[in-house]
């Protein structure tokens, strides 16, 4: 009996700080910023903050300017991913594929910021790649601060999480369904697109979310390796924040880009026709 | 005719020689078997009909066309797969319609064959059913209409009711036979599991490291057991290593005297060398009216509803299976028998 009650008592602790941890650090903060974003200068209820976002075009245009390219990054990411994910689960020994997994981890242990730093200087315009194609004679535009520099930087840090979720999907697949599809006729184009893919869709839309949220919400990325070129949702925040020190439209746009975000997600559960209980596992 | 010829057909992975010298054939119509224990090369022969593996050796005919290299999808046969290999994320209908929409065939004809072949394999108002909604049975019979509505020349079945349970199985065994009869179809059923083999098939090719032992009907194999192995491997049998022997009689390892009076059987005596003699559980006699050729004391007996096993030790010390008939008058355990023997159901070897 005592055993038991002690039992309880320790699940009651542990009830406890998962609720605590859930209501302080996540329901309380975000009240906050949801009731910061409803009030103005003198501490009264506006709605001016939002009001603002859809009056001035610079708002708006960088919002969806961060959400379409979050959209297409995630997208290009799964299209390197996919591939990979199926040579690592199906075409290579475990040993080997679990070595190889741990290589393709290691960006991620260093930490964003010095590989978006290593980016940078690899591609500004004295680094390794135009310094050597300019040895060689080979003229290259400008590649930092470009569209193209931000979308790589992004692709190289979100892969991972494109490619984890795919590989765990595909390691259900078996075998088994790939030869019954040839067996009845199909061709290799259709073997992906009906079965593969389709298998492989759960690990895709988690993968998709994972990207895009950590895309959307990325600051170093766009301000390091964007330039001013891209102007992206979380810099506008960020200004609000610590520069023109305006905390109550910054509430508002950190409410707004939550969101989407969660508008976005629901969309693509909706469209892949995904239950919500097998994409968050 | 024949539908399908395997002649000569070896194959080796690696430094292993997994098929040597196969020789198979097919008729028409046919409900084949290939029955081996696991290893024995029958699900390697499978899969080099199907098109995932190519003979080292020989070659592979289908109606006298060989398509020993033709890929997978170009060869007019379908599996059912062990296990049934059918796709999680599509509803019934879709899976049965995988095959026909690949020959690009119009809707209304796809749903309309469809139809038909759920009828005909009892499944007909199932399209919309997901596969994980199904039992084991009904999985079994959409695995079977997906392969048969390609109208394959031979259906391969790769051991696909092996994870049923004893009941459904043999209601399985049943169905698979009378839908063979009714398509017309030739089967090429792949198992390790004897039963199945005999109860089903119009032949059996059984299958031991890598050869072929014996192609026979089961009666044929089941009473004329052309090796050691398909004696033993096909149905129970006591099996004795024999000593030594001469013109009218054979001497077991123990030491047990037999004789043996038919005529073939001394044509075999004469002719052959003689190393075992195999005698069915039920070609014994327990207290025999007449020629009495052994005594023994029963050890257990094992009541099954029509079929009484009796495990007798022999005076020789051999431990044999005697099966009864549901009478077993008034036998008991520890009861000292005489036995008899059918001498014409003893095989020798």
């Amino acid at each position: 009996m005592k055993s038991d009650c002690s039992k309880n008592r320790l699940l009651l602790i542990y009830g406890l700080i998962v609720v605590g941890w859930i209501f302080m650090l996540i329901v309380l903060p975000h009240t906050g910023l949801f009731l910061s974003s409803f009030t103005n200068d003198d501490g009264k209820f506006t709605l001016a903050n939002y009001l603002k976002f859809f009056n001035q075009k610079i708002y708006y245009k960088t919002f969806l300017y961060t959400f379409f390219n979050g959209i297409l990054i995630a997208f290009f990411s799964f299209l390197i991913s996919m591939p990979l994910a199926f040579f690592l689960t199906k075409n290579i020994p475990k040993k080997v594929s679990n070595f190889l997994l741990t290589i393709l981890l290691i960006p991620l242990g260093v930490g964003e910021l010095i590989v978006v730093y290593s980016w940078m200087v690899t591609l500004s315009d004295n680094g390794l790649i135009k310094h050597s194609l300019q040895i060689l004679g080979i003229d290259v535009p400008k590649l930092l601060n470009t569209p193209f520099s931000m979308t790589l930087g992004f692709v190289y840090i979100s892969l991972v999480f494109m490619l984890l979720p795919i590989m765990q999907s595909l390691e259900n697949l078996d075998n088994c369904l790939v030869e019954a599809a040839l067996d009845l006729g199909a061709s290799k184009f259709t073997i992906i697109k009906r079965i593969i893919i389709p298998f492989a869709m759960p690990g895709i839309v988690s993968g998709t979310i994972m990207v895009f949220t950590m895309v959307i919400g990325d600051f170093l990325v766009p301000n390091i390796l964007g330039g001013k070129s891209a102007l992206w949702f979380t810099e506008i925040i960020y200004n609000n924040f610590l520069t023109t020190l305006n905390w109550n439209l910054g509430s508002a746009f950190g409410f707004l880009l939550l969101l989407g975000s969660v508008f976005v997600i629901w969309l693509l559960i909706k469209i892949t026709g995904q239950q919500y209980e097998k994409v968050v596992k | 005719m024949n539908i399908l010829e395997i002649s000569s057909v070896s194959k080796h992975f690696d430094e292993v020689r997994v098929l040597e010298q196969v020789n198979i054939s097919v008729e028409e119509g046919e409900f084949f078997s290939i029955l081996g224990p696991s290893g024995s090369g029958k699900t390697t022969i499978l899969r080099l009909i199907a098109g995932f593996l190519y003979p080292d050796e020989g070659d592979i005919k289908i109606n006298q066309k060989s398509i020993k290299n033709f890929p997978p999808e170009k060869r007019e046969v379908n599996i059912v797969f062990q296990n049934l290999a059918l796709f999680p994320m599509m509803n019934v209908f879709e899976n049965v319609a995988f095959g026909l929409k690949r020959k690009k065939l119009s809707k209304e004809t796809i749903k309309k064959e469809v139809a038909k072949m759920l009828k005909k394999v009892g499944l007909n108002g199932f399209e919309k059913r997901k596969i994980d909604e199904l039992s084991g049975g009904q999985k079994q019979r959409v695995a079977l209409a997906r392969s048969l509505i390609m109208k394959p020349k031979i259906l391969l079945l790769d051991e696909p009711l092996s994870a049923l349970d004893k009941k459904l199985k043999e209601q399985m065994m049943l169905e698979l036979k009378l839908l063979q009869k009714d398509f017309k179809t030739t089967f090429l059923y792949i198992t390790h599991d004897q039963s199945e083999a005999m109860i089903m098939s119009n032949r059996i090719a059984v299958v031991n490291e890598g050869k072929v032992e014996q192609i026979a009907s089961p009666f044929e194999l089941y009473n004329y057991p052309a090796s050691p192995f398909v004696a033993s491997f096909v149905g129970e049998n006591n099996r004795f290593e024999v000593k030594d022997r001469n013109q009218e009689s054979v001497i077991t390892e123990n030491g047990w005297k037999i004789l043996l009076t038919s005529p073939e059987k001394k044509e075999i005596l004469k002719n052959r060398k003689v190393s075992q003699m195999f005698i069915r559980p039920e070609s014994f006699v327990i207290n025999p009216k007449e020629k009495e050729v052994l005594k023994g004391k029963v050890k257990t007996i094992l009541f099954d509803g029509p079929h009484t096993k009796i495990f007798i030790e022999t005076e020789y010390k051999d431990e044999i299976l005697v099966n009864l008939k549901r009478k077993i008058n008034g036998l008991k355990e520890g009861d000292t028998v005489s036995l008899g023997i059918k001498e014409d159901e003893i095989r020798l070897f």
